[in-house]
Formats: structure tokens, sequence, C-alpha cells
């Protein structure tokens, strides 16, 4: 027997996107895909139920007929980790995570993705939802269907690093992973700008400007998957069961406009956290995070940076009678969202 | 005979009237994107901004969860 001298790099995993009409009916090999090309790693559950104990056979070890493996009634979960944004991506994965948005009809086409007090009906085709690719050799490509984002961290470092809005998503699908998909369509590779935090306009805790060293935002919707067709795949998934978690943390410079949040932490006062580029006419490029009302959930001594003394202000986003926290970004896309 | 055929003559003739109908968009319209729907973009745009659109009977009977009323139907 003789082994394979071909050897694949790293960089030749790509991994791509592509929303579907249809829910439960993935996009075909021949069809195209974003192209998500910027990311450090993909990690993938598969959701298998694996049972390898062993049976009342008189044996103390299992047996290989009673081995059960089954991928019904799973959850598959994808993760792409340090992903570095790009203007259409982060509308894509917004979408997959708010399932919530409000699109402008006229240039820049500006989204804006806030919590629901509702959900889409996915088993009628509401909602966004893709097809996750991941090509790896030929014929052994990896399709994962009608996926929606779980999770979306978002951050940005303007002092340890370049300051572009990067993160993690974590990316779910409740139906069977298919192992065999042989991609053959066109596959587009991102060119549009990236979100520079340094170039922010908009750095604004409790009303009072900051001086902004990092930051980071967590969407969590907490999805699952309910109900199992005849295949063991999902009917559905839930979103914001009990809530739709808005989190975040900004590492700020400790000065006279930003001692009192201390205060107002231990009193819960609440108040507005906006960051971003906040331009008063929306303008392609904007991406701002209004968490127009926050509950500061932790002050955090960060008192030896080479900058001077710092705090890390940990936050949670709650409605008020008018408004939610949202974020909005315009992207010059118009997608008919 | 002849009834057989006058019936299948009517069928057709009621297959190709052309329904159409002016609806508004429930709550539920917000959540679909118009790549499910495939509505004229101008038509999408109109309902999400709460307009009375006319559109086919095909349109409607896809989604009809979609068009909370049927402001006014008629058949062409």
């Amino acid at each position: 027997m003789a082994i394979s001298g071909v050897v694949y790099s790293g960089k030749e995993v790509q991994v791509g996107i592509s929303q579907e009409a249809t829910f439960g009916t993935a996009i075909a090999d021949a069809g195209a895909f974003v192209q998500i090309a910027e990311f450090d790693s993909v990690s993938i559950d598969y959701g298998l139920t694996l049972d390898l104990t062993p049976k009342n056979r008189g044996k103390r070890i299992a047996y290989d007929a009673d081995v059960y493996a089954s991928q019904t009634g799973g959850l598959r979960t994808i993760t792409l980790s340090n992903v570095v944004f790009r203007k259409v991506e982060i509308a894509e994965f917004l979408y997959g995570v708010f399932q919530n948005v409000t699109e402008a009809a006229a240039t820049p086409y500006m989204k804006t993705f806030s919590v629901s007090d509702s959900q889409p009906n996915f088993a009628a085709n509401a909602g966004y939802f893709f097809t996750l690719g991941i090509k790896n050799v030929s014929n052994h490509d990896e399709k994962f269907t009608s996926c929606i984002v779980q999770e979306l961290r978002l951050r940005a470092d303007m002092v340890g690093g370049d300051g572009r809005l990067r993160g993690d998503v974590v990316i779910i699908s409740g139906f069977a992973a298919t192992t065999n998909a042989a991609f053959s369509g066109t596959w587009t590779i991102n060119t549009q700008a990236y979100f520079d935090a340094h170039l922010f306009d908009t750095k604004t805790v409790l009303t009072k400007d900051v001086v902004l060293y990092n930051m980071e935002f967590v969407i969590n919707n907490n999805a699952k998957r309910f109900g199992n067709n005849t295949s063991g795949n999902c009917q559905g998934y839930s979103i914001g069961v009990p809530e739709l978690l808005l989190t975040g943390s900004v590492n700020i410079k400790y000065d006279a406009e930003t001692v009192g949040f201390l205060a107002s932490m231990l009193a819960g006062t609440e108040g507005v956290i906006e960051i971003g580029y906040d331009t008063a006419t929306p303008t392609d490029g904007d991406i701002v995070f209004d968490f127009n009302e926050a509950q500061l959930t932790a002050v955090d001594h960060d008192d030896n940076r080479e900058e001077g003394i710092a705090r890390t202000i940990n936050f949670k986003g709650v409605a008020t009678a008018a408004a939610t926290p949202e974020i909005r970004v315009c992207d010059a896309l118009d997608q008919t969202w | 005979m002849l009834m057989a055929f006058m019936i299948l003559v009517t069928t057709v003739i009621q297959s190709m009237r052309e329904v159409k109908m002016k609806v508004k968009a429930t709550a539920d319209f917000f959540f679909y994107r118009n790549q499910v729907l495939e509505l004229p973009k101008q038509k999408f745009r109109d309902l999400q901004a709460g307009k009375v659109v006319e559109i086919s009977g095909d349109d409607f009977k896809k989604y009809p969860k979609c068009y909370v009323e049927i402001v006014e139907k008629k058949e062409k």
C-alpha cells in the first residue's frame, strides 16, 4: 500500500456562505458563494450522537455491532475564529444573529439590526439562513444547510492590534452535514473596505466622550434547533428565548470624564453607549454600535497600561419603552432585505 | 360528451383569468427577504413602507401570511 505524497496547506481551506431561499434546501455545489477569506481557523462540532457504551453481552469492552452513530436530531456548530470583517460580510453575519433588520430603500442602504419581540418563521422561509461551504479537497468538501449565526463576537484593539474590526462567528445548522460536496461555482472574495476603529468619530459612554483603547461587543441570540422532519433535520430555530443578549466591554482612559462610571455602575444608572462612525447623513462605510440604553455591569481596574491608567467598562444592552440597542451598517448594497 | 367539453372549456378559461389583489403587509412580512418573496423590488419596498400594492394571486398564495389585508381583489 502506497501513501499519498500530496500535502495540503491550511490556506487551501476555503469558507463561503450563500443565502438560501428555501429553508432546508442547500445551495447547489455549482452555486455562487461569498468567500470569507480572512480568518485564523475553523472548528466544527458535528453534533454526532455516538454511543460506545458496552451493552450486556458478557464482554468488558464495547462491541462493534452495538455502536450507535447518528446525525439525526443534532446540531452542527461551526466556529470561525478571528475573522477580519469587511463591509458586506458584517451585514450578513449581523442579520444572521439578529434575524431582524430594517434596510433603507436608497443608497447607502443603511441596515439597522435590532432585537425583535418576535422571530421569523423559518419553516415558511422567513428570516435569514444560508448554506455554509468548506472547500477541503475535491469531492470531499463540507456543506452545512440552513445555517444561522448563534453568536457574533466583534472586537477591535486600537493599541495592541491593528484597529480593524474582527471577531468570531459561531454558526449553527440543524441539518445533517454533507461531507462529499464538490463546489464548482463562483466563490467571490470580498474586496470591500475594512472597518478601522482608529477612525471612529463617536466614542461616548453615558454621554461622556472617552478615549477608547479597545472594545468588544457580543451578540448571542441563544438559538436552539427545534423539531425533526422525517430525516431527523430541524424544522426551525428559536431565537432570543428567553432573551437576545447584547453585551460589551470597552477599555478606556481613566480621567476626569470617565471617573464617575464606577459610581454609575454601583448606583445602577443606565445610559447611552455609542461607538462607531455616526455621521449625520448615513454614508457608505458607516458602522455604529448604538446601545441607546445600557447598564454598566462591571468597572475593572487596568492600572498598568503604558498609556496610563485605564478602566474596562462592561455593560449589557437593555430596552426602554422607546428603543432597543441597535447596530447600523451602511454598505451601499441593496439586498432587498 | 358536450357537457364534459363545456366543463373543460370553463375550467381552462377560469384558470387563464389573472387574479390581482391589492394588499398590505403584516408584521410577518418584515421577516422576509425579497430573495424568498421574489416580488418586483419597488413593490417589496412599498410593502415595507406600509403602502397598499397590487400583487398577483399567485404571489399571494405563496406566502399569504405576509399580507394581512386584502384591500381589493379583482379578476382580469
